[in-house]
């Protein structure tokens, strides 16, 4: 996190040609990769391997060698897009259906990723394109106000390799398109990597001796019913994700302090964006400072869902919004500010919006914890 | 020894449908009477465009989930009226062929002619896109893929979110594909069977309304299961890891704590020209 924020304030981007997988032949090469050295240690799948040490990152900042949690009422909600899909692309020839079940492990991949922690809970896997790490962390909530779980252990993740990106190519996904250009986009780009955050009940938090500067406020998904790729344009359904969401936490429009977006650099998804806050959040829309994380790592498809709760979490902390690199062109009819520099936070919760392919909508809202 | 890890649970009224067919040998058998001709956009009209195919992939999960929304009359077939409520699917196969297709097409090189659709559709999460389309789902959509879990799943996750108040109706959807395995046996058999709930909070109605229940449960720790070692287990778990010191002394302490009798245990590995071993006597004449 201190370096996404470092480069986030600093305009540095991690987007580059991709270099861990041979894309030379695809159309758009372009990516933002996890470093070198963690991704070519070969001794497990790269999933594996982001996703675990994130998880275990996460459990080091809950402080749990120091005040552990219970093991055997902590679970996991893990997301992902598409898992271990890069085990697809080994080898030449067509793979069978139960050779690619195999190779796709998804019945034993939240064992593959927690298996150093033994964590006993609960454990469930969700797949819903990139709002899936905060399908995860509906869930987890759940597990917690069912009085199922003490704690869980949220994440999301995919990895960046030729399957994906090949996907995204296939679907012209990575083209500029109409107005794009104009307003200085270049379309999506991908990023890859995993996020784990850790979330327990407040007073369990105590119990343990562990105080948190964040609280995860309401959660919200919705989905558009519109079309298996593209998001509706109407953002209706977002908007609609929004309102339930306000409503679960109890707040207003002038209590959000700052929006994280992610899905951005085409304006299809930015105008829906738009429009979907314009109409949730009515004039208070462009008040709010608005920024995101992606232009320094991309869109890091299942992890988005939960990095901008980490995200929001950090700038809470900070008591600061950073500034935005992707929202301040969106035009003369721009209702969502965009901050060109750092600002204060002036009210403590910040409302995190993830885009789903498939058209799924989630809303998250993180305040201050106390 | 079992310990509980949680229950989900919720009084509602269910409709169900469920139905497939397995492809053998150039022939089809039907498990129910859901028909197997192609589903034709007239089934969704205003509601799927009429110039791309239905995705056989999916099939027959549409059918069922039609017939589990028409049963709790909530929709009907051909009129184009959209439900209230999520949909939370249990993803178990649906995805694999698309899933190889589209590895297999990208592979080797990238084509600009290869169609998105099998990458679509390699996504776990399309077949409840495809039903939130179709029937207008729209309060909430969420697919689980967890193997042989996923369908129990799915029904708890639906069950959590109606029992807190989130959904009211939910439409609980799996489709299983699988291959058969039986090797040598040619072109393999493929089974689709698909099974839809449709869930709706409790209204009243007598007689109509089931509680419906899902428990987790954990097995015994597995490191508790890990306490039998023998010599020949032991040497197989550690096999990848090489040559371990400790390893010499670990069969020592299992000799001298098994009661085994004489034994010889050799270094895993020479070293320096030497190779070393561990010699255990006596008990055969002391223990008889």
């Amino acid at each position: 996190m201190d370096s996404l924020f470092s480069d986030s304030s600093n305009g540095r981007s991690r987007v580059a040609r991709i270099k861990n997988v041979d894309v030379s032949d695809f159309p758009w090469q372009r990516g933002a990769e996890i470093g070198n050295a963690l991704a070519t240690e070969l001794s497990e799948p790269r999933f594996v391997r982001y996703s675990r040490l994130a998880l275990e990152d996460a459990l080091a900042d809950a402080d749990v060698s120091r005040c552990p949690l219970p093991r055997a009422r902590t679970g996991v909600a893990l997301g992902t897009t598409l898992g271990l899909v890069d085990e697809l692309t080994r080898g030449a020839g067509p793979l069978s259906l139960n050779e690619t079940r195999r190779r796709l492990a998804f019945d034993t991949l939240i064992d593959d990723v927690s298996r150093g922690a033994v964590l006993e809970g609960p454990k469930t896997v969700f797949s819903l394109a990139c709002a899936s790490g905060l399908c995860a962390a509906e869930q987890a909530a759940l597990e917690l106000e069912l009085g199922r779980a003490d704690a869980m252990v949220v994440g999301g993740a995919d990895t960046l390799g030729r399957f994906m990106q090949g996907g995204f190519c296939s679907l012209h996904a990575f083209a500029p398109s109409a107005g794009d250009s104009e307003h200085g986009r270049e379309g999506l780009v991908l990023g890859e990597g995993a996020a784990f955050v850790v979330l327990e009940p407040r007073e369990a938090a105590r119990a343990r001796d562990r105080a948190y500067g964040a609280a995860l406020k309401a959660q919200r998904l919705t989905s558009d019913g519109y079309h298996l790729a593209s998001p509706d344009p109407s953002g209706s359904g977002m908007a609609q994700a929004i309102t339930l969401a306000l409503d679960d936490a109890e707040l207003e429009p002038s209590d959000i302090g700052a929006i994280v977006m992610t899905a951005l650099g085409s304006m299809l998804h930015e105008r829906m964006l738009k429009d979907a806050l314009s109409s949730s959040l009515g004039s208070r829309a462009s008040e709010i400072p608005v920024t995101s994380h992606e232009a320094a790592i991309g869109h890091v498809l299942a992890a988005s869902g939960v990095l901008v709760l980490a995200y929001a979490a950090r700038l809470l902390s900070e008591g600061n919004v950073r500034p935005a690199f992707s929202l301040d062109s969106l035009g003369t009819a721009a209702l969502v500010s965009a901050s060109p520099c750092s600002m204060p936070l002036r009210e403590r919760n910040i409302l995190t919006l993830s885009v789903g392919f498939g058209g799924f909508n989630g809303v998250a809202i993180v305040g201050s914890a106390e | 020894m079992t310990r509980s890890i949680g229950v989900s649970r919720h009084l509602c009224r269910v409709s169900a449908a469920w139905g497939g067919w397995i492809d053998e040998n150039g022939d089809r058998r039907l498990l129910t009477d859901i028909g197997h001709d192609r589903i034709t956009p007239d089934v969704f009209p205003g509601r799927w465009n009429p110039t791309r195919s239905f995705p056989e992939e999916l099939e027959p999960l549409p059918r069922v989930a039609g017939q589990a929304l028409e049963r709790a009359g909530c929709w009907r077939e051909g009129t184009g009226s959209v439900c209230s409520g999520g949909v939370i699917v249990g993803a178990d196969g649906g995805f694999l062929g698309p899933s190889a297709r589209f590895a297999h097409q990208i592979a080797a090189r990238y084509s600009a002619n290869i169609s998105p659709s099998d990458f679509i559709h390699s996504l776990p999460s399309t077949a409840a896109s495809l039903l939130a389309k179709l029937y207008g789902l729209s309060d909430y959509q969420a697919t689980l893929v967890q193997g042989p879990f996923s369908g129990v799943l799915a029904l708890g996750h639906a069950l959590d979110l109606m029992a807190v108040g989130r959904l009211a109706r939910a439409l609980v959807a799996t489709l299983s594909v699988s291959a058969s395995a039986v090797p040598g046996e040619g072109q393999p058999s493929m089974a689709r069977i698909a099974v839809a709930l449709c869930l709706e909070s409790a209204s009243g109605e007598l007689g109509q309304e089931v509680e419906l229940e899902v428990r987790r449960t954990g097995l015994a720790r597995r490191e508790a299961a890990w306490g039998n070692w023998d010599d020949e287990s032991l040497s197989r778990a550690l096999h990848p890891f090489g040559a371990l010191a400790a390893l010499p002394l670990v069969r020592l302490a299992m000799a001298l704590d098994g009661r085994r009798g004489p034994c010889e245990i050799e270094s895993p590995a020479d070293c320096h020209g030497e190779r070393v071993y561990v010699s255990v006597r006596g008990w055969d004449s002391q223990n008889g």
